[in-house]
């Protein structure tokens, strides 16, 4: 196996290891927030029940941030400035929706209603944007036509 | 910035792939620096110039245009 070829597996096995992971902890979100849904709210229960139930979905939550942190951290520099950067354009837009509109809203000038859940959508709708934008600056995906000795011949 | 990481890496015959591994980047963070797309942060300027075995200004330069 070559040189680049090793090295393209390594960053594969570790995209694998953070998509299941994610995956894991997405999971994990989704369940202690049914649980939570399901069971805070029976009456016959204690307190120390309902706040434990209430609470359970800060550890997934804390979860998914150590793995963005992780993430963060093994990616190389050129591709952490284009998340980063990303994010910060997602939600500067994000804001630069909803602020004006929710106050449109308050000043009562017939806008239809914003509604919260939508909001994760138009954040990952333009952090897309943003990551598409950032990879096309950068030119992270232009195929190099650079002589490589360890180019191996097509078959 | 402009810089000479082109024609230092050519000088050793390496591809952008072989640099990036040696510099514990990606190749599109090699590709990016030498087409001046990206400036690297200054721990990543000082490996390429331990590398290439010389200071940081003899191979990132000012870009004089801007």
């Amino acid at each position: 196996m070559s040189y680049t070829k090793s090295m393209l597996k390594a960053r594969q096995k570790f995209t694998l290891k953070f998509l299941a992971l994610y995956l894991v902890a997405i999971g994990l979100l989704l369940a202690t927030c049914s649980i939570n849904v399901k069971y805070s709210t029976v009456d016959n229960q204690s307190n120390f029940v309902r706040y434990f139930l209430i609470f359970s979905p800060v550890i997934p939550a804390l979860l998914l941030l150590f793995l963005f942190r992780w993430f963060l951290k093994s990616t190389d520099e050129l591709h952490r400035n284009i998340v980063i950067k990303g994010l910060l354009w997602g939600l500067s837009a994000t804001m630069l929706i909803i602020i004006p509109w929710s106050f449109l809203e308050f000043f009562r000038a017939h806008m239809p209603i914003l509604r919260a859940n939508y909001l994760l959508q138009i954040f990952v709708i333009f952090y897309a944007i943003g990551m598409i934008y950032g990879h096309w600056k950068s030119g992270a995906y232009v195929k190099s036509n650079d002589y490589d000795p360890w180019r191996e011949p097509k078959s | 910035m402009k810089n000479s990481l082109k024609a230092l890496r050519a000088q050793k015959g390496w591809s952008q792939a072989v640099l990036g591994e040696e510099l514990n980047v990606s190749r599109q963070t090699v590709n990016a620096i030498e087409t001046g797309r990206y400036d690297p942060s200054l721990p990543l300027a000082f490996k390429v110039a331990r590398l290439f075995n010389c200071a940081i200004e003899d191979i990132f330069s000012e870009d004089e245009a801007h």
